[in-house]
């Protein structure tokens, strides 16, 4: 679906001749189908990669496809569901107006309705429908940019930070959101700074540094922890743990306890305290995988 | 779907320019029906005089009011990205913008019309006006809406180029020699002094200042096909 071959970006700044080397080198191949993650600290590269995708910059060289076309011509044959990191919309737009104005610009005709309707109840909007875009709070801003992103039927949905600002509630249902728009045709690319709902949401994650891509990783569906790590393991009550980690280091007391080792040893060992009747309440790494790859991505790339 | 031309968009284009600069238009109608029945009764002037002396006066700041930022705020304000995630034609969608204010612009001339009869009793509406204000707006309002595909302050640069070529014109048109470098620049500036309200052009004059409008609004068409729209990863 999505192609991007030896892809550079660089900003010029025509009164100071500066130059932001933005992307480098960059090549991906995102399939149809595909939930897939972008990563990154703060200037790393990923709303341009987004603007590249939807075809609001050009690459400065290497080519971008999407399903085969330049992005531009992609998008206005069939649109992107997509959500900006910064929602701007005109101010004096009301939540409702905006919805129809860009429901009419999709092309949904007499489809329009039903969707807005849906897309209203889904993100909580219905008491802020004749509110002006000015009046809205960050997170209601946000749940009307997740809103008309929706409108569309997009078989390319791109969301750039989708939940900040958001509030718990509208996190997982976010969360919800996604899994609903799963779709062997569609396929969906998130960027976020959180990990965590990187790791839930994705099939896999590229994660960028300084504009190169340092390494992608495979989310949910590739759980393989391969190696030592750092795992907690939360007891009930204060049991002897004794030697019951015969040469891994165990750290902590009093029921939670962190220990390093390799995930089939410490495994066994957790299974012996298991027959010795110890009540095991969690097991769980201390980092995910996401977040260890991420933290070596960052370290090799200083 | 593919909807390159957003026609279904064009009332809510419609319906942002009569509140916008519609509402200028209207109150500048409203205030010269206003001053015309305060006039004393012994003056006598015909419907077409009253619309001719205001729109010589009125037009060409009109024509900016109506035609300043209409991709230049888009680009300014990031609300691009909404518009042209869907199927969206950039230039299409700029082109139809620009029309709905030619359309607003060209019912000031009946408006004026409507405003000038309250006092003669006659709604006859000039169209040789409005024939000149459509030539104003393809002229100034394609310039800037040129200049709005490349830089925020479009219509000072509009306004620039209008007194410009308006000195120029003067100059010329009295007997005053052009230098090399001026008359080269009045050759190249759009000939806005074919649109003007008192003068008398030609067939020639008229017919080549509409083409060279067209032109103009061509060109702002190929930016907006070839420019990117964005210029960084979140501007």
């Amino acid at each position: 679906m999505i192609e991007l071959s030896a892809v550079s970006k660089t900003y010029r700044s025509l009164v100071r001749r500066r130059t932001v080397r933005a992307l480098e080198d960059l090549t991906l191949s995102i399939a149809r189908g595909e939930v897939f993650g972008i990563a990154g600290p703060n200037g790393a590269g990923k709303s341009t990669l987004i603007s590249l995708l939807v075809g609001f910059l050009h690459p400065t060289s290497g080519s971008v496809r999407v399903g085969g076309l330049v992005p531009r011509a992609w998008v206005e044959r069939h649109g992107v569901s997509y959500l900006t990191e910064l929602v701007a919309l005109p101010p004096r737009w009301t939540v409702e107006q905006a919805l129809r104005r860009l429901a009419t610009l999709a092309g949904l005709g007499d489809g329009a309705r039903p969707r807005i309707e849906r897309a209203v109840e889904m993100l909580g909007l219905e008491e802020h429908r004749a509110k002006q875009v000015r009046q809205l709070s960050k997170g209601n801003l946000q749940r009307l940019g997740i809103a008309q992103a929706l409108l569309d039927d997009s078989d390319l949905v791109i969301l750039d930070e989708p939940t900040h600002g958001l509030d718990p509630v509208y996190t997982q249902r976010f969360r919800d959101i996604v899994a609903e728009l799963r779709r062997p045709e569609r396929t969906i690319l998130i960027a976020s700074h959180n990990l965590d709902e990187l790791e839930r949401l994705t099939d896999r994650v590229a994660i960028l540094g300084r504009g190169r891509l340092q390494r992608i990783v495979g989310g949910a569906a590739d759980e393989t922890h391969a190696g030592s790590a750092v795992y907690r393991l939360v007891v009930a009550g204060n049991p002897v743990m004794g030697s019951a980690f015969p040469g891994v280091p165990v750290e902590g007391r009093r029921g939670e306890y962190r220990l390093e080792g390799e995930l089939a040893t410490l495994n066994a060992a957790v299974a012996g305290l298991i027959s010795s009747g110890v009540v095991i309440t969690a097991f769980y790494p201390e980092e995910s995988r996401l977040e260890v790859e991420f933290r070596r991505a960052m370290e090799a790339k200083e | 779907m593919i909807t390159r031309i957003p026609l279904g968009y064009s009332h809510w284009e419609l319906r942002d320019a009569v509140r916008g600069p519609g509402l200028i238009l209207l109150a500048v109608a409203v205030l010269v029906g206003f001053i015309l029945t305060r006039m004393p009764s012994s003056q006598a002037f015909t419907t077409e005089d009253v619309v001719r002396a205001i729109a010589d006066q009125s037009l060409f700041p009109l024509v900016l009011v109506v035609s300043a930022g209409l991709v230049s705020r888009d680009l300014g304000e990031g609300y691009y990205r909404a518009y042209f995630s869907r199927p969206v034609s950039p230039p299409l969608f700029y082109l139809q913008r620009w029309l709905v204010g030619g359309v607003l612009l060209m019912l000031y001339i009946p408006m004026l019309a409507a405003a000038a009869s309250i006092r003669t009793g006659d709604l006859q509406v000039p169209l040789w006006i409005a024939g000149r204000a459509a030539l104003l707006y393809l002229l100034v309002g394609g310039t800037v809406l040129f200049f709005s595909t490349l830089v925020r302050r479009d219509w000072v640069l509009g306004a620039g180029f209008y007194i410009l070529e308006s000195i120029l014109h003067a100059i010329q048109s009295q007997g005053g020699g052009l230098s090399g470098i001026a008359r080269a620049v009045y050759a190249v500036l759009p000939p806005y002094h074919a649109a003007a309200i008192d003068g008398s052009p030609s067939q020639g004059d008229i017919w080549g200042a509409a083409a060279y409008g067209a032109c103009i609004v061509l060109a702002a068409l190929a930016v907006l096909h070839w420019r990117a729209l964005g210029s960084g990863g979140r501007a």
